[in-house]
């Protein structure tokens, strides 16, 4: 009896502890206190949490700018040596190749972007959970989603060309068979879609600074619209920005680019850094919340009095006396534009100013519009730079509007807008500009340069001017390659995308 | 615990229980390295560089497992002869941690004296955000399996054995949580046979096994959002937050993509052979046939950024490998005289890997052994059909002596006399990314291991050597760059028409628009090597005063890693790595010879 007792007790025993096995090894995510996407996009607070998170790819895009002007007669690599900053040295020389770290990283984080607005479109009707979840403000909300997705493939487009293209949701692996480059036309139809929703719903002013407006999604569809050169839709759509009056040109050149300039008047979209939440990683130098470039631009060793405005930096990204020569005698924005250390130190004894002569590719003119200012950064200071960039200023809105109405035949407007900009830079009417047709066209183009330089334009204008080959042949820009960037080797291989030709 | 159940019955229980408790403590003192050292925290003066702090950090980390069994066994006979051994159970298993740290800047006076959380004076602003800063993170990991066995034999000559576990892990995926291994072995004893009667041959065994395990080492891939704006920059880099004006909001994303199909990786290995002692027991040889598959190879699949932008693939079983290969052992031990004694055996080993299935179709590839020379470059790929991570680039065909010799060859952009031709392998005229094919192979072709040992009346000698053949290396350590010391292979570079024709030694360029240091045979090496791995020179002492006090004196000497044979350019032909990066020389720091003197003294 007790033999049998102690059998059935075992047996029992048994097939409770297999039963206890299965649940054993089950898991759920809380256990470690993650939160699943099931368990998310419940409130207002997480859909408005979710579209910061489409911004910040903005932030990583930074060197879009240096690399638009060093690729162009605007500007150099220079740097510490020759093979310093490698990437930025091949894409100076035309020598860049499908393995380059820089422009893969503006790819990675485009996409990156992409991929978070899509996230953000897949669940607007319903979230993962497939309720619907409404609030006041929810449209606005997404305007701004769709109007960074635009950014991010405009950046796309006039970098790459035709790339692949995807609207709906957030890519997973096994959308890996599907990804082809669609041609730049359908690009250019997607980014326009995008932005007119985003026309439709956005807010003409934003509480917070910084976030996109109707007018910044105005602005960047006249930019859009130029780039396919269609004039006609482009002069009407900027000249909605212009009529509207919300922005105006500051008188102070210099102060677009202090930081007291930041978000101001003349500001339509500015790409937004600061040095609140002070970063130190140097694995990620583009991803925290300061301004990388704005390091780059610095001069090498610099040291002066308390008085002395500017911080040391490491010398890349040096204007060339090229640009300085182009700038007529007047001209207020040659010394916004370019710093001549040497004459700036020689003008002002009382800063004491020492430096190091840039070791590579010396020019002697430093990148003033976003040379580091004493008090701008924090924490490691190299990393955290908070100038924003001034991505579309109201002058560029008055200039593309200019060149769109001279292009549809109206130069009585094209004439008004560029003097505008022109009486701004000269502080009188003595230099306005009353050529007309094509020599008016050239002039327009000469004034982008001038108004945006170290801005990141140049290299973009030209290519879509048609005017690279005869300013960048001499530099070794070769018609019918260089318009375009190869596409990253990671992508052609993983992806089996096609290749940009000549690479 | 054991219970005998009735007789021959007998249940076990075991429970195991291990604790770890760890306690760290790290000061970062102002360093003065010297005048215009970029990383001086400390000016020469003893004043602090603008910016900089001291800091303390502290760390308490505990880890638990435990693992419980219960089993029973019941062995019995059938008839006289056959004897059955049976074992059925399960297991259970918990591991789990975890770890608490604190940090904190401005240590009083910069001294150990005050290093602690509570002596330093760091607070967090707006622009310091790492004053004081505190994290803590735990894991749990819980398997549970069932398993059952049946060892059989007949007189010890023929023998059988069955075994079957059933595994579960809260790693994997809910549809994939559990994996059946089974294994079994067969084996006969020819030497015991009646009829066998062979005076050269003492001991003949014959055996076949079959054996599969299984990995989870591997932590629940989840679909999870990410919240915390600093644990998405450090580590990734895929920041979530933004700057509106001067607001900062920490945004939030999806971080990761989950599997819930993720399962076992399994390993299944087969082997066939036999052992045998021959000549009065003085030789054995046991050779064997193996092939070992590993299924469901659990790895992170390379994928395109354009698929997942700032985002990692989430782990997943990604393919599946075969290795197959024999392995033959040979020993002798005898006595030569009277006082020499030699063991010793040497096994050779071949081996042939091959990937059997990718994801996704099996046009999948995976690439590895990143690094970085200017560029950030992978030099390997995983994918079906061949070797696990063979090199990939492009092959060369010297060096371009003239400009008219490039005008003659196929397009290769930004090439200038000096600079390396690389082959036009799909013959379309242009140098580009589809004319890349395999570069070499980091897998060796066959291993050889020796071991002697020899003991002449007092002294005793034990050396062991071991070769590998047909293992390419990838050169990864070369860095084209300004203000770095060169490797004397510089000094043959091409200076000119004519004076070298070898593609490792082109032009040298910093800017190099050739692109000279793209993944090519340029970087491949043979790195196949003999190493003397120890050798052992001991000496007893017998003498009668000090075998009274002790049981033994032994007075030796040892040379580790004492000798390495290679053509081997670099540091150290034999590279330690995962397998995405093997062979892969990034100049890590070579093995030391490591030379020892030792007295070995028993009671």
């Amino acid at each position: 009896m007790k033999k049998l007792q102690i059998r059935i007790t075992g047996l029992l025993l048994t097939v409770t502890m297999l039963t206890a096995c299965n649940k054993w090894v089950d898991y759920d995510p809380k256990d470690d206190f993650k939160i699943t996407d099931l368990e998310y996009f419940k409130s207002e607070a997480d859909y408005r949490s979710i579209a910061v998170g489409t911004y910040a790819p903005l932030q990583w895009l930074n060197q879009i700018v240096p690399v638009g002007d060093i690729i162009s007669d605007n500007s150099v690599t220079g740097g510490e040596s020759a093979s310093d900053v490698l990437s930025l040295q091949q894409i100076n020389n035309f020598t860049h190749t499908a393995v380059n770290g820089t422009t893969a990283d503006l790819w990675q984080s485009c996409y990156e972007g992409i991929n978070r607005a899509n996230y953000m479109h897949q669940y607007k009707d319903k979230n993962p959970a497939g309720v619907n979840i409404s609030f006041p403000g929810k449209d606005a909300l997404y305007g701004e989603v769709y109007f960074v997705r635009a950014y991010y493939y405009f950046t796309l487009v006039k970098m790459y060309g035709g790339v692949p293209l995807f609207v709906d949701k957030r890519l997973t692996l096994s959308d890996l068979g599907t990804i082809k480059r669609a041609n730049a036309a359908d690009v250019y139809k997607q980014i326009e879609a995008d932005l007119t929703s985003a026309i439709a719903v956005l807010p003409v002013v934003q509480s917070e600074k910084g976030r996109a407006t109707k007018y910044a999604a105005q602005a960047l569809m006249g930019k859009v619209l130029l780039y396919q050169n269609k004039f006609g839709p482009a002069a009407a759509m900027l000249e909605n920005v212009i009529n509207s009056n919300a922005h105006s040109l500051v008188v102070d050149f210099n102060s677009i680019f202090l930081p007291s300039g930041e978000n101001g008047p003349e500001a339509v979209f500015e790409i937004q850094y600061s040095n609140g939440s002070a970063t130190y990683d140097w694995g990620h130098v583009t991803r925290g919340q300061g301004n990388y470039a704005v390091q780059q631009c610095g001069v090498r060793g610099l040291n002066g009095s308390a008085a002395m405005p500017y911080s040391p930096g490491w010398s890349t990204n040096l204007p060339t006396q090229n640009l300085a020569a182009a700038y007529a005698a007047g001209d207020k924005r040659k010394g916004v534009t370019v710093l001549d250390i040497e004459a700036y130190k020689t003008a002002n004894p009382g800063f004491n100013i020492t430096y190091q002569v840039a070791p590579y590719q010396n020019t002697g003119l430093y990148n003033q519009k976003y040379l580091p200012r004493k008090g701008e950064t924090s924490g490691q200071v190299e990393l955290n730079y908070s100038n924003n960039f001034r991505t579309i200023r109201y002058a560029d809105v008055l200039l593309m509007a200019a060149e769109a109405f001279n292009k549809s035949g109206n130069d009585v407007k094209a004439q008004a807008y560029v003097n505008l900009v022109r009486r701004r830079a000269f502080g009188n009417n003595a230099n306005d500009i009353t050529a007309t047709g094509t020599a008016l066209y050239d002039a327009i183009l000469n004034e982008r340069r001038l108004e945006l330089a170290m801005e990141g334009e140049r290299f973009f204008d030209l290519v879509r001017t048609g005017k690279a080959t005869a300013v960048l042949g001499p530099l070794g820009f070769v018609t019918g390659k260089h318009e375009l960037f190869p596409i990253p080797q990671g992508e052609v291989d993983l992806a089996g995308l096609t290749q940009n030709p000549g690479y | 615990m054991q219970y005998e159940l009735i007789k021959n019955l007998k249940i076990s229980t075991r429970f195991g229980y291990t604790k770890y408790d760890g306690n760290a403590k790290t000061f970062t003192p102002l360093v003065f390295f010297g005048l215009n050292n970029v990383d001086n925290s400390m000016n020469g003066d003893g004043t602090t560089v603008a910016g900089k702090h001291n800091s303390v950090a502290q760390e308490k980390a505990n880890y638990n497992q435990f693992t419980y069994e219960l089993f029973g066994n019941y062995n019995f006979k059938v008839l006289t002869n056959h004897n059955f051994e049976t074992t059925a159970g399960f297991s259970m298993a918990k591991s789990s941690g975890n770890t608490a740290g604190t940090s904190r800047q401005d240590v009083p006076f910069n001294s150990w004296a005050f290093a602690d959380y509570t002596a330093a004076t760091g607070t967090n602003s707006p622009t310091n955000l790492n004053a004081a800063t505190g994290y803590y993170y735990q894991y749990e990991k819980r398997n549970a399996s069932v398993f059952g066995r049946i060892n059989y034999d007949y007189k010890e000559k023929y023998l059988v054995s069955v075994t079957a576990r059933r595994d579960g892990s809260t790693s994997f995926g809910k549809n994939n949580k559990w994996g059946i291994f089974p294994s079994g072995s067969l084996g006969w004893v020819a030497s015991k046979e009646n009829f066998f009667k062979s005076k050269f041959i003492d001991f003949l065994k014959i055996r076949g096994s079959y054996g599969s395990l299984g990995t989870d080492n591997i932590t629940p891939q989840d679909r999870t959002i990410l919240t915390d704006y600093l644990a998405s920059l450090y580590g990734s880099g895929n920041s979530i937050g933004y700057t509106y004006g001067n607001n900062f909001i920490s945004g939030s994303t999806l971080a990761s993509l989950g599997n819930e199909n993720i399962g076992w990786e399994k390993q299944l290995q087969m082997n066939i052979g036999f052992d045998m002692n021959f000549y009065k027991n003085k030789f054995n040889i046991a050779a064997d046939y193996y092939q070992k598959n590993t299924k469901g190879l659990i790895y992170q699949a390379s994928v395109p950024a354009v698929l997942l932008g700032g985002l990692q693939a989430p782990f997943a079983n990604i393919g599946s490998t075969k290795s197959s290969g024999v392995d033959i052992t040979l020993g002798y031990n005898s006595r030569v005289g009277k006082d020499l004694k030699v063991s010793t055996s040497a096994t050779f080993t071949t081996v042939k890997n091959l990937v059997t299935g990718t994801n996704q179709e099996g046009t999948a590839r995976n690439v590895g052994g990143s690094y970085f020379n200017g560029q950030s470059q992978t030099v390997s790929v995983f994918e079906k059909g061949k070797t696990p991570y063979y090199y990939y680039g492009y092959k060369t065909v010297g060096l371009f002596q003239t400009e008219a010799e490039i005008a003659a060859s196929p397009l290769q952009p930004g090439a200038q006399a000096g600079d390396i031709k690389f082959a036009d392998l799909n013959g379309d005229g242009v140098i580009n990314s589809k004319d890349q094919t395999q570069i070499g192979n980091p897998f060796p072709k066959f291993t050889l291991g020796w071991n002697l040992n020899l003991e002449y009346k007092n002294f005793d000698l034990s050396v062991l050597t071991y070769a590998s053949s047909g293992n390419d290396v990838y050169r990864a350590l070369e860095r084209n760059a300004n203000y770095t010391n060169k490797f004397r292979s510089v000094l043959d570079r091409w200076t000119g028409p004519g004076t070298t024709n070898d593609a490792h030694n082109p032009r040298y360029s910093f800017t190099d628009p050739n692109n000279n240091a793209r993944v090519s045979d340029r970087y491949v090496e043979d790195g196949s090597f003999i190493k003397v791995r120890n050798i052992v020179l001991g000496y007893n002492f017998q003498m009668t005063p000090i075998k009274r006090i002790f049981k033994s004196v032994r007075l030796y000497g040892q040379i580790k890693n004492a000798f390495t044979f290679s053509k081997y350019t670099g540091f150290d032909p034999e590279i330690s790595a995962g397998l995405s990066d093997v062979g892969v020389d990034r100049g890590a720091y070579p093995q030391a010879r490591t030379y020892s003197v030792g007295l070995d003294i028993k009671f």
